[in-house]
C-alpha cells in the first residue's frame, strides 16, 4: 500500500491554523509551480556527444570544399585581372561581396541555441510519464522546455500556460495539460502550413508540362515547408537542426515508404470527381499526400510532446482528405 | 365520493399530460441534437454540488478553467440556457438557489435533495459544418433523491427473495449493532399470523425509524437501506409501510400455505404496490431514457466509516447498476453507451492521493464495472471535487490539506494514506482513530459575472460526457 518512506510517516492529525501560525490559503482552480530550476543534464549530454561528431565531420568537409573554391576563385580573379586590372578589381569586389554575405548568412544559419535533440530527449520524457499517475516527476520535463523555449517567441506562451497549470494534476494529466494548452495551437498552424504546401505542390506538379521538373519542384517546396514548420515549433534554424530535420525526414520515408502510403490515399480517392481527371492530376495527387507525409513526419520531429501512433494516423487522414478534396477541386476548376 | 372522482379525474388528466410530454419529448429527441445524462449517486454522493457546479461552469464558460474539455478548448461554445424540461408536472432543477448557498457568507453546500427535478440544457455551438455557422446541443439532466436509486433492484424481486436478502444483511453485525431490539422482533413475526392493519402500520413505522437510524449510523451512514422512500417520500403520494418477515428463510415455511388475511399476503400485497405506483414510474421518468450515466460515490466518507461500510457501499452499488441497460442504443430504446464511476470530493486529501482514491473507487464498483464492461458500453472511473474546498499545504514538514471545518474554522490536516484498494480491518486502523474532517465549500468564492467555481477534474468528466457531442 505505501509507495514511498514518506508516505508512512503520514498520520491523522488535524490543526487549526491558528495553531500553525499560517494564513488561510486563497482557493483558486489553478496554481502555476514558479519554483523551476533550469537544469537538463540528460539533455546536454545527448546533445554535446552527437555535436561533437557532426561539428569534425563539417569542419573537414568545408576545409576541403573551401581550399577548392579559394583556388577557382583565385584563378578565376587572376584571369580576369589579366584581360583587364578594372575587370579584375570589378570581380575582386564582387567575389568580396559575395563572400561577405555568405558568411553573414551562414553566421545566422550555424547559430540557434539547441538542438533537435533536445526535443527528442523531451519526447523521449514526455513518453515515458504520459500514462503515469504520479507526482512530481515531470518537473525535469518541464524544466526542458523552459530551457528550451528561452529567449524565443514561444516563451512567454510556455510561461502562461505552466503559470495556469492546475496544481492538482498528476504527471500523466501535466503533459496531457501541456500538449493542449501549449502544443496544440501550434499543431494547428503547422498543420495548416502542410496542408498550404501539399496543396500547392499537388497543383504545380499537375500543371507542369516537363515530368523532369517535378522532383525538383516537390523537392523545393518540401524544403521550404520543412523550415516553416521547424519555425513554427520553436526549432532554431541552426544547420545541424535543419539537416537533422532532413535526416530523420528521409530516414523514416525510407522505413515506411512514402510511396505505398501515397498510392493508398490516392486509390481512397478513386471514387470521387479526383478519379476522372487523368494521369497528370494523379501525379499531382501523388504529391500532395507525399508533401502531406513528410509535413506530418517533420511536425513529429519538431514537436515537443510526442504524437501517439493512432493520432499521429487520424491527423494525416484528415490532412490528406481536407488537401486532397480541395486539390480536386482546384485541378477540376482548372481544367 | 365527490373526492374520489376528483381524484380520478385528476389521475386522468395527469395520464393525458403524461403522455402529451412524453410524445414532446421523444419528437424533440428525435429531431434535435438531444443527450439525457443519467446523474446517479446515493444520498450524499454530491449530485446537487455536481449539478450546480456543472450548470455554473457551462454557464461561465467564458471565465471557466475547462482546458480538458475540447469545445471549450476550441472556443467553440457560444452561450448556454437552462431550460425546462417537458414534463409540466416536474420541477425545474433550483440552480440559483444552490448557487447562491455555495456563494454566501458563511457558504454552504446545497440542500440534500428531498424531492425529483429537472433541467435541460440548451447549448449553443459555433459549427464547421456546411450551411451551417451555429448549431445546438440539449443535455437532459435530473436530480433526485439518492435514496430512491436503491429501490430500483426491488423490482427485479418478489417480496420472499426481498426477505431472504434483509435476512442476511439484518443478521449481519453492521446492521444489528444498530437496533438489535428491532431485529429480534422481526425475527420472532409468524408470517401466517393475522395482524390488523393498523398493527402492520406501527411495525413499518418502526421499521422506517431502523433504516434512518442506519442512515444516521455514528460509525457512518450505511448505504444499502431498501425501501428508499421511507426515509424520504417526496411530494407525491405516501408509500404503504411494509418491513422484510425475516423468519420465511426457514425451511418448513411455504407462502402458499399462508391465507390472504396473513401478515405474509398482506405485506406482499404492499411490497408489489410500491412497486408498482412508485419504483416502476421512478425507473421509467428517470432511469430509461439515459443515454450516458455518471454514478456519483462519495468514497471517503464510506473509508471514514472503515470496511464494512466500504463492503456495504459496494453491495448496493453492484445491486443498483444490475438496474441499468448498458450497451449501444437503438432508435427505440435508450440504453447507457457511456459510463462514469467518479469518486465525489476529492479535493479532501492531498493530490498524490487522487488515484489511490480512483483506484479504492475501481474496486468499490467492481461488479459494476464488469457489467458494463459486459454489454460493451464504455466506462471511466474518476475522481473529483465538483467545487474545491480545500488546498494542498505543508503541515509541519509534511503534504497535509486546509479548509474551513464545519464550525468555520480554518483548519490544517494530515491524513494518512488513502488505501488503493478496500482495506482490511489492521489496514483501516487509522481511520478508526482519526477520520477525514467534513468541509464546508470556501468562502469568497463568486460564481457570477467573470467568475466560475473552483473545481478538480470536472473539465474531464464534461469532456467525456459531452465532449463527442459537441464536437
Amino acid at each position: 500500500m505505501s509507495k514511498d518512506n514518506s508516505s508512512e510517516e503520514r498520520v491523522g492529525q488535524t490543526y487549526t491554523l491558528d495553531d500553525l501560525g499560517m494564513k488561510v490559503p486563497e482557493i483558486t482552480s489553478v496554481e502555476g509551480d514558479t519554483d523551476r530550476s533550469v537544469t537538463d543534464k540528460a539533455i546536454q549530454d545527448e546533445t554535446r556527444t552527437e555535436g561533437r561528431l557532426i561539428a569534425k565531420l563539417t569542419l573537414y568537409i568545408s576545409l576541403f570544399f573551401g581550399s577548392l573554391i579559394l583556388y577557382e576563385t583565385v584563378s578565376l580573379v587572376l584571369s580576369v585581372w589579366n584581360l583587364h586590372w578594372i575587370a579584375g578589381s570589378v570581380c575582386l569586389l564582387a567575389i568580396v561581396f559575395i563572400v561577405f554575405q555568405i558568411v553573414f548568412a551562414f553566421n545566422g544559419w550555424l547559430k540557434g541555441g539547441r538542438g533537435i535533440e533536445h526535443v527528442r530527449a523531451l519526447q523521449t520524457m514526455a513518453k515515458e510519464l504520459s500514462a503515469s499517475r504520479t507526482h512530481g516527476k515531470t518537473d525535469p520535463l518541464l524544466t526542458g522546455l523552459v530551457v528550451f523555449y528561452r529567449n524565443t517567441l514561444l516563451e512567454q506562451n510556455l510561461n502562461q500556460v505552466l503559470e495556469k497549470m492546475p496544481d492538482y494534476l498528476d504527471d500523466g494529466e501535466c503533459i496531457a495539460f501541456v500538449e493542449r494548452e501549449f502544443v496544440r495551437p501550434l499543431d494547428e498552424k503547422a498543420y495548416s502550413v502542410v496542408r498550404q504546401y501539399a496543396i500547392q505542390t499537388g497543383i504545380a506538379v499537375g500543371a507542369s508540362p516537363f515530368p523532369a521538373l517535378d522532383a525538383l519542384l516537390t523537392l523545393w517546396r518540401n524544403a521550404m515547408m520543412i523550415s516553416e514548420i521547424r519555425a513554427i515549433y520553436g526549432v532554431p534554424p541552426s544547420l545541424r537542426n535543419r539537416l537533422t530535420i532532413l535526416h530523420n525526414v528521409l530516414k523514416n520515408i525510407a522505413v515506411t515508404g512514402l510511396t505505398e502510403v501515397s498510392i493508398d490515399w490516392v486509390t481512397d480517392f478513386i471514387p470521387s470527381p479526383l478519379g476522372k481527371i487523368g494521369l497528370r492530376a494523379s501525379q499531382g495527387v501523388g504529391s500532395a499526400v507525399a508533401t502531406a507525409r513528410i509535413g506530418m513526419i517533420a511536425c513529429e520531429f519538431c514537436r515537443p510532446l510526442p504524437l501517439s501512433e493512432e493520432e499521429e494516423k487520424s491527423l494525416l487522414k484528415k490532412l490528406c482528405d481536407a488537401s486532397l478534396l480541395i486539390l480536386s477541386k482546384r485541378l477540376n476548376t482548372g481544367r | 365520493m365527490i373526492s374520489s372522482s376528483d381524484d380520478a379525474t385528476r389521475k386522468v388528466k395527469k395520464l393525458i399530460h403524461g403522455l402529451q410530454d412524453g410524445v414532446e419529448t421523444s419528437a424533440k429527441r428525435l429531431l434535435t441534437e438531444r443527450i439525457c445524462i443519467g446523474i446517479t449517486g446515493l444520498s450524499k454522493s454530491g449530485k446537487s454540488t455536481f449539478l450546480t457546479s456543472l450548470i455554473n461552469q457551462l454557464k461561465q464558460h467564458r471565465h471557466a478553467r475547462l482546458s480538458a474539455f475540447s469545445p471549450w478548448l476550441k472556443e467553440q461554445i457560444i452561450s448556454v440556457n437552462e431550460l425546462p424540461l417537458e414534463d409540466r408536472y416536474l420541477p425545474q432543477f433550483s440552480y440559483q438557489s444552490n448557487l447562491q448557498r455555495l456563494i454566501s457568507a458563511p457558504p454552504e453546500w446545497p440542500a440534500s435533495t428531498t424531492d425529483i427535478s429537472g433541467v435541460l440544457l440548451e447549448i449553443k455551438l459555433r459549427s464547421k459544418r456546411l450551411l451551417r455557422s451555429t448549431r445546438v446541443v440539449y443535455v437532459e439532466l435530473r436530480d433526485y433523491p439518492g435514496e430512491w436509486l436503491l429501490d430500483l433492484p426491488l423490482l427485479h424481486l418478489t417480496f420472499a427473495e426481498w426477505c431472504d436478502q434483509q435476512s442476511k444483511l439484518l443478521s449481519a453485525d453492521l446492521r444489528l449493532k444498530i437496533d438489535p431490539d428491532f431485529c429480534s422482533r422481526l425475527e420472532t413475526l409468524d408470517p401466517q399470523t393475522i395482524l390488523a392493519g393498523s398493527v402492520i402500520d406501527q411495525i413499518g413505522g418502526d421499521y422506517a425509524d431502523f433504516l434512518l437510524k442506519c442512515k444516521n449510523a455514528p460509525d457512518g451512514p450505511i448505504s444499502l437501506i431498501q425501501p428508499g422512500r421511507f426515509l424520504l417520500s417526496g411530494q407525491g403520494a405516501t408509500p404503504p409501510l411494509f418491513f422484510p418477515l425475516t423468519s420465511i428463510h426457514e425451511a418448513d415455511f411455504n407462502p402458499k400455505s399462508c391465507s390472504k388475511e396473513s401478515l405474509y399476503k398482506e405485506l406482499e400485497q404492499r411490497f408489489e404496490h410500491y412497486k408498482k405506483e412508485f419504483v416502476l414510474p421512478f425507473f421509467r421518468q428517470f432511469i430509461q431514457p439515459i443515454d450516458r450515466q455518471i454514478v456519483l460515490v462519495d468514497v471517503l466518507q464510506a473509508l471514514n466509516g472503515g470496511p464494512a461500510q466500504l463492503r456495504d457501499l459496494r453491495e448496493a452499488i453492484g445491486a443498483v447498476s444490475e438496474s441499468f441497460t448498458y450497451g449501444a442504443g437503438s432508435f427505440w430504446k435508450s440504453k447507457i453507451e457511456k459510463v462514469m464511476f467518479v469518486a465525489t470530493k476529492v479535493d479532501q486529501v492531498i493530490a498524490k492521493d487522487h488515484d489511490n482514491v480512483r483506484q479504492l473507487l475501481g474496486s468499490v464498483v467492481k461488479s459494476a464495472l464488469e457489467h458494463a464492461s459486459h454489454n460493451d458500453a464504455e466506462y471511466k472511473v474518476e475522481a473529483i471535487a465538483s467545487v474545491r474546498s480545500a488546498q494542498d499545504i505543508k503541515v509541519k514538514g509534511q503534504e497535509g490539506m486546509t479548509g474551513s471545518s464545519l464550525q468555520g474554522e480554518a483548519i490544517a490536516y494530515v491524513h494518512p494514506e488513502i488505501p488503493n484498494h478496500i482495506p482490511s480491518d489492521l489496514e483501516s486502523a487509522p481511520f478508526k482513530a482519526w477520520k477525514l474532517p467534513c468541509l464546508v465549500p470556501p468562502a469568497g468564492v463568486r460564481a457570477d459575472q467573470d467568475h466560475s467555481l473552483p473545481h478538480i477534474r470536472l473539465d474531464q468528466v464534461m469532456q467525456d460526457l459531452l465532449g463527442d457531442i459537441c464536437k
